[in-house]
């Protein structure tokens, strides 16, 4: 489920480099921090019956405050 | 003569809380050259850790300058942490990862490809005798085995300076003999070790260089044969007679009498 994630996060890979992000660096992190999560059963995980649905949601808002918080202009 | 790798100049710390403000480092001043295996001791808040985290920039806010490979820290950090490795006493390990994720992130990190963090990885756990427990998740790890993991993650990026910061906690005998011939090996090939900790017996034996600070201020420096006079034969006993242990063994020794 990481990996389907992180191939839709990818998409937006282009404007995410548009803000100064460094991709691979942004990539490996939400890759790790989505991994962790779904072990630990924390976050989006927690409700199984929407579990995919809540996987989507929760990698698409780590990415976005990743780009936000990874961008040169902040 | 070599330039020098390391220069600190009037370097200083202050904590505030609340309304006390505690001074940790109240002016050091430090050279270090390429090579050399430095061994940073002091006791319990001299401010050892304290120094090793402003030179590896995780702690941005200081007084003074601190230069390392030419760089200057508080404007290239970033080439600088290219440059270095960092093992902590007790490290904010992400346990639910296994040690071959905890590496590929770190790794990408530091800008590695893939294969050379596969390689560079295995050759380690290997040596620690840690290869099968390469995919296994670290909560189930022994304090001993988290610390190899973090010896392991400052030794990936092949930094030309490292910091460690009590290294040999919570390891058994074995892996201590190991970890010493890495770093014995490590300084033949030219790496710089900055070396903290309160082991004595292993600072006197690896280290060329002693740094011994107490109360935020370098109190001696040197080669242990130097520093060594008649009275104090071990480090430990010159340890204790510059940071005023000896008065507390006689306050010991009348605690106990009375």
């Amino acid at each position: 489920m990481v990996k389907s994630a992180l191939f839709l996060i990818r998409i937006f890979r282009v404007p995410i480099e548009m803000t100064g992000v460094n991709y691979r660096q942004f990539e490996i992190l939400l890759k790790m921090k989505l991994t962790a999560d779904f072990r630990n059963g924390t976050g989006a995980f927690r409700n199984h019956t929407s579990k995919r649905n809540s996987f989507i949601y929760q990698s698409l808002t780590y990415a976005l405050f990743g780009a936000m918080l990874g961008s040169d202009d902040i | 003569m070599e330039n020098p790798l390391i220069t600190i100049k009037g370097l200083r710390k202050s904590y505030s809380k609340g309304k006390t403000r505690s001074e940790v480092l109240k002016g050091i001043d430090l050279t270090i050259y390429p090579g050399q295996i430095i061994g940073y001791i002091g006791p319990n808040g001299a401010g050892k850790s304290t120094t090793v985290k402003i030179l590896c920039g995780i702690i941005p806010d200081f007084e003074g300058e601190i230069k390392i490979c030419g760089h200057d820290l508080r404007s290239q950090s970033n080439e600088i942490k290219k440059r270095i490795g960092y093992v902590p006493e007790t490290g904010a390990i992400y346990d639910l990862l296994t040690p071959n994720e905890y590496f590929e992130l770190i790794g990408t990190l530091y800008g590695l490809d893939i294969n050379t963090i596969r390689s560079r990885s295995s050759r380690f756990l290997d040596l620690f005798d840690m290869g099968k427990n390469s995919d296994q998740r670290m909560d189930t790890f022994s304090k001993g085995m988290k610390q190899k993991i973090l010896l392991i993650a400052g030794l990936i990026n092949n930094p030309d300076i490292i910091f460690l910061d009590e290294p040999l906690s919570g390891l058994d005998a074995n892996s201590v003999i190991l970890v010493k011939e890495i770093l014995s090996r490590l300084a033949k090939d030219g790496k710089t070790i900055f070396y903290c900790s309160h082991l004595m017996d292993v600072v006197e034996k690896i280290s060329d260089r002693i740094i011994i600070i107490n109360n935020g201020l370098v109190i001696a420096e040197g080669r242990f044969e130097d520093l060594r006079n008649e009275k104090s034969a071990t480090l430990e006993k010159l340890f204790a007679e510059l940071t005023g242990r000896e008065e507390k063994t006689i306050e010991t020794e009348a605690l106990f009498n009375s």
